[in-house]
């Protein structure tokens, strides 16, 4: 192959290698700026990705929803319609097999199992990275909190939605982001 | 030992065995030879130094540096690809050495990677780790062509094997395993034209070895849900991969045929799996396996016995793994029948392999293929006495005859080596 073949080649092979963190930041960037802001409740646990480092894996309360229809099957999309609830957390509006397209907020779910009258999935974005010595600490912290009874606000993610792209923001124990709070206990020990 | 060979040269030229030019032509081919080798130590140690600062890279990244805001770490997620990309786009356009290209590229490659991963982490986007890998493996897989890189095209196989557990046994993605054997057929051709052009290359006797073992790992994710079938379409696969081992292009030292020895290796494992009874007694299939299966398994044993005839038309002693293409499904039609058939079957097969290899090692003066027919049927008595009731008695009478046979196999085999060392000797 000539040089200039080869080098064009190449090119295109850059261009793919940087479109792809480049779409990310991107979608990630508009969602973020122009989406709506959801708070979901969870609780973290920490995991670790052998490229990617250490998160600390929410597990949501949204997690289930009743529902009649049994057609769902392991692994299928969940297109779950959002809805803001009294407290202001996020609720279920609707479920349903395809994306809605009359503008409204979704987030997309996992199909895990479905029951006799209920439905179980997994929300998608349930990775929080942290800095390595940060993420295992969050988890033992947020656990103290939970235990202690006087502790009445709920953790929760704040996550920005738009067109079925959800970008996790940050997440909220006992009204300060987590990287702060996991900061807070370490200098009260 | 080319090197004490070269050493040697001004010795036997001073003595005049050999004239000054002769020796220059030794130098000269042993040289040549080393390069086409593979085993420039600057192309050897700039590619393992290459690899590890982009592995340094990536771990560097997983730390997770949150002092940095997040235009911050964005730009420092995309410099390294950049600054790789513009140093391999130079040595394309220049012309530069394959040093220099390949280390470029191993770090191309392994910035492509961290990139994706770090752009991930600071805007916490969801996907597995096999959804990463896929995306690594195929924005790396090019590289390997325009560069001509062999460390890269490792590389990407060892990804690409990494993608396959992720995504066949661990997450349960349905269909994508299937991309594997996209990105193995992309790299195929490029390994193809090593075998053909540098069949003695470094980076071609680890494919001889890596792409055998990928293939092994890999099949599994592809039989999902298969019952007692599965030791018979593995066993059909190693059969496969013992018999590409034995084609005229594979004909070298033993520890640089991956093919035949992981073959070989592999098939005495599953008969001896396959020789408990425990294996075949509970019927755990709900139903019959699926057609497509069956089909599978036929192929397979068809492709074994056509190369199996292939080594035998090129004048390659056949040996008792070209037989075991038949003697699995045979063992499966006896399990169909009743599963003793198929417990008894096993057990002479794997038999029958520790007696063919002693066999086999005593004819080639070989001393590791008899000792692995002996290994084989030590193992073999070992398992069966894990669910047979056997006196101790026996089973020390069993053990000394066993230890007595290593001692007298041996003995003869060094006896048999002296002699025909003798023998060549006398009649030179």
């Amino acid at each position: 192959m000539k040089t200039k073949h080869l080098f064009i080649a190449f090119i295109i092979t850059a261009i793919a290698q940087a479109f792809v963190p480049l779409k990310m930041v991107y979608d990630s960037e508009v969602t973020e700026r122009t989406g709506t802001v959801y708070k979901f409740k969870t609780a973290p646990i920490d995991p670790e990705d052998p490229f990617r480092g250490k998160y600390v894996r929410l597990n949501y309360d949204m997690s289930s929803y009743p529902t009649n229809d049994t057609t769902w099957v392991y692994g299928e999309p969940v297109y779950i319609t959002l809805k803001t609830d009294k407290e202001g957390f996020a609720d279920i509006a609707s479920i349903s097999h395809q994306a809605p397209d009359d503008g409204t907020d979704y987030v997309v779910g996992n199909c895990r199992y479905s029951a006799k009258d209920k439905i179980f999935f997994s929300l998608e974005f349930d990775r929080y990275y942290m800095e390595e010595s940060k993420a295992p600490e969050a988890e033992t912290f947020y656990r103290s909190y939970n235990q202690n009874a006087e502790n009445k606000k709920p953790a929760y993610a704040l996550v920005a939605v738009k067109d079925g792209n959800a970008v996790l923001k940050d997440v909220i124990i006992d009204d300060i982001p987590i990287r702060e709070y996991v900061l807070k206990e370490r200098d009260k020990q | 030992m080319a090197s004490s060979i070269i050493k040697q040269l001004p010795e036997l030229v001073k003595e005049k065995v050999i004239t000054p030019d002769t020796a220059k032509d030794i130098e000269h081919y042993y040289v040549t030879k080393q390069r086409d080798n593979g085993t420039n130590p600057l192309a050897i140690f700039g590619s393992i130094g290459g690899i590890l600062t982009g592995l340094g890279i990536i771990l560097l990244f997983a730390h997770n540096w949150d002092n940095f805001s997040r235009p911050v770490k964005t730009g420092i997620a995309l410099l390294p690809l950049i600054l790789f990309q513009i140093s391999t786009g130079y040595a394309l356009v220049k012309k530069k050495s394959q040093v220099f290209k390949e280390i470029s590229g191993i770090l191309l490659c392994f910035s492509v990677g961290a990139s994706i991963a770090l752009v991930a982490q600071i805007y916490n986007i969801p996907g597995d780790i096999g959804s990463y890998l896929f995306t690594w493996t195929l924005l790396c897989i090019p590289l390997v062509y325009l560069l001509q890189s062999n460390t890269i095209a490792v590389l990407s196989l060892i990804l690409s094997t990494y993608y396959v557990t992720q995504t066949g046994y661990v997450t349960f993605q349905s269909g994508s395993p299937w991309f594997y054997v996209m990105f193995i057929a992309a790299l195929l051709p490029y390994y193809l034209n090593l075998l053909k052009v540098k069949p003695n290359h470094n980076a071609t006797n680890v494919f001889n070895w890596l792409l055998p073992l990928s293939l092994i790992i890999a099949f599994g994710a592809f039989i999902d849900g298969v019952q007692q079938l599965t030791i018979i379409l593995y066993g059909l696969l190693l059969c496969i991969i013992y018999n590409i081992g034995m084609l005229p292009i594979f004909r070298r030292r033993w520890f640089l045929n991956g093919y035949s020895q992981l073959g070989a290796l592999g098939i005495t494992t599953l008969l001896i799996i396959s020789s408990f009874r425990l294996v075949w007694q509970f019927d755990i299939a709900q139903s019959p396996e699926e057609t497509v299966y069956y089909i599978l398994a036929l192929a397979l044993s068809s492709i074994s016995v056509g190369l199996s005839y292939i080594a035998h038309k090129n004048g390659e002693k056949l040996t008792v793994f070209n037989l075991a293409a038949l003697i699995f499904p045979l063992i499966y039609f006896g399990y169909l029948v009743d599963y003793n058939i198929a417990f008894w079957l096993s057990n002479l097969a794997v038999l029958a392999v520790g007696v063919g290899c002693i066999q086999r090692g005593i004819n080639t003066i070989d001393f590791k293929i008899l000792n692995f027919g002996l290994v084989t049927i030590t193992v073999l008595i070992l398992c069966r006495f894990f669910d047979t009731q056997i006196s101790f008695a026996v089973r020390g009478l069993l053990f000394l005859a066993l230890g007595v046979s290593f001692f007298i196999g041996n003995y003869f085999l060094a006896k048999k080596k002296k002699e025909t060392l003798n023998i060549t000797n006398h009649e030179n």
